[in-house]
């Protein structure tokens, strides 16, 4: 018990460094980055206790939901747009495991392995994708209803 | 005196106002941004000018943009996008440039010209990028580690080293017109290649923890994001390219690190 927790922590430090890190890499100015960086590792602390009961898809649901909603309002609060916030928190999410645990199965010549994991893999970059679009969708139809385009072709 | 009557007025604006708005365009789609932010990015800034018949064609390969001139003929241009490149503190300045445009605060020249001071900016250095690469591999390296021991600071001094040779490999100004899907499995051939090297010497350390730290700064994530949002917004083509590159990208990583695993594991006798 108390070494999940220790471990938890080191996931909440290190995520935190990570996603910084990672946002100077995708030229995120500071200020902004030190929020994401929040929402990055919150995200990751979320998916890695709901691993912990054995629930991996819902995990990775729940987590990039927390963090594309959060982006969504850091990006209202701050007047930037909800990208700044996604893109780096999604990082610790992003399957590279999968596709390193992928490659080392056709290394080893275990085909079995590497339809499953590949499989697994793609579903789980998928999860993410998708949630994340599906959330700024909803946030732009909300909040940004499209202008009605005077539509001009040879009308004019 | 009347040598001008059969030119159109001073005041039409709408060769400024094309170039400005497909500028506008090109760095959003230079820097990473979702297509549909492209398009509408343009079609806000021409309404925003009051020609609000203006019509946008992005694409991640390139940008068609025509406008109705004020006294009749149309103005169409049409842009090439060689590279695409991750750079969002862009993509936040056209959207703050745009909102002021909008908002009355900047005149149509003055965007132009911030624009075209923008498409070169840059906030950290290259070398800045490659170290936190580093940095950023080295944490993730951590986060992956499954206990902890005095083994894992080498883990994370060695990831360190890899991740940033690999990231410089990127930033070579040489390779910038590279393909990127060369660029990628080089980079990430050599990352496997020190990672190999540093264990295999030094008897310690965990290969894989080292070699999934290290190909983070690598995976496509952001593209797989970008291109799942143009599918979800309607934008069938552009999804679908990216798409294609993402696979690219990662079946490109996993070539360059299977390949020297593969090497390590049936000549040098490792074990993985």
């Amino acid at each position: 018990m108390n070494e999940t927790v220790l471990l938890l922590i080191r996931d909440l430090a290190a995520c935190y460094l990570a996603v910084f890190f990672y946002g100077i890499i995708m030229s995120v100015r500071i200020r902004p980055l030190l929020i994401s960086a929040v929402s990055g590792s919150l995200g990751y602390v979320t998916f890695r206790l709901i691993f912990l009961t054995g629930h991996e898809w819902l995990g990775y649901l729940a987590a990039s939901f927390l963090i594309a909603v959060s982006a969504e309002i850091l990006a209202r609060f701050c007047k930037m747009p909800a990208t700044m916030f996604v893109l780096p928190g999604i990082i610790p999410l992003v399957p590279g495991v999968g596709l390193y645990q992928t490659m080392l199965c056709l290394v080893r010549n275990d085909l079995t392995g590497f339809q499953s994991s590949g499989v697994k893999t793609l579903f789980i970059s998928g999860i993410i994708a998708v949630t994340v679009a599906v959330v700024s969708g909803a946030a732009r139809a909300a909040f940004h209803p499209h202008p009605k385009k005077t539509t001009s072709a040879g009308s004019t | 005196m009347n040598t001008e009557t059969t030119r159109p007025a001073a005041t039409d604006d709408t060769d400024l106002l094309v170039s400005t708005a497909q500028l506008a365009a090109l760095i959003l789609l230079e820097s990473g941004a979702e297509t549909f932010r492209a398009e509408e990015t343009a079609s806000i800034l021409c309404h925003a000018a009051g020609r609000s018949e203006a019509e946008v064609i992005a694409l991640p390969t390139g940008i068609f943009i025509t406008v109705d001139r004020r006294d009749g003929g149309k103005v169409t241009s049409v842009v090439r996008i060689k590279k695409r490149t991750i750079h969002l503190f862009r993509i936040e300045q056209v959207n703050a440039l745009s909102r002021d445009f909008t908002a009355g605060k900047l005149t149509l020249s003055e965007l132009n010209e911030r624009l075209c001071r923008l498409r070169g900016a840059r906030i950290y250095r290259p070398l800045a990028i490659a170290a936190a690469a580093g940095f950023s591999s080295a944490m993730f390296s951590l986060l992956f580690e499954e206990t902890l021991g005095l083994t894992v600071l080498f883990d994370i001094a060695v990831t360190f080293l890899c991740a940033f040779a690999a990231q410089s490999v990127c930033l070579l100004p040489r390779l910038k017109n590279a393909y990127l899907f060369s660029v990628t499995f080089v980079s990430s051939m050599l990352l496997s290649a020190i990672a190999v090297a540093a264990v295999h010497l030094s008897g310690i350390g965990n290969l894989s923890c080292i070699i999934i730290g290290s190909i983070t700064p690598l995976l496509p994530g952001i593209s797989l994001t970008n291109a799942i949002r143009d599918t979800v917004m309607g934008d069938l083509v552009s999804g679908t390219t990216r798409i294609v590159e993402t696979l690219l990208i990662a079946i490109g990583i996993a070539c360059g690190v299977g390949v020297v695993l593969f090497v390590y594991v049936t000549h040098l006798g490792g074990a993985i």
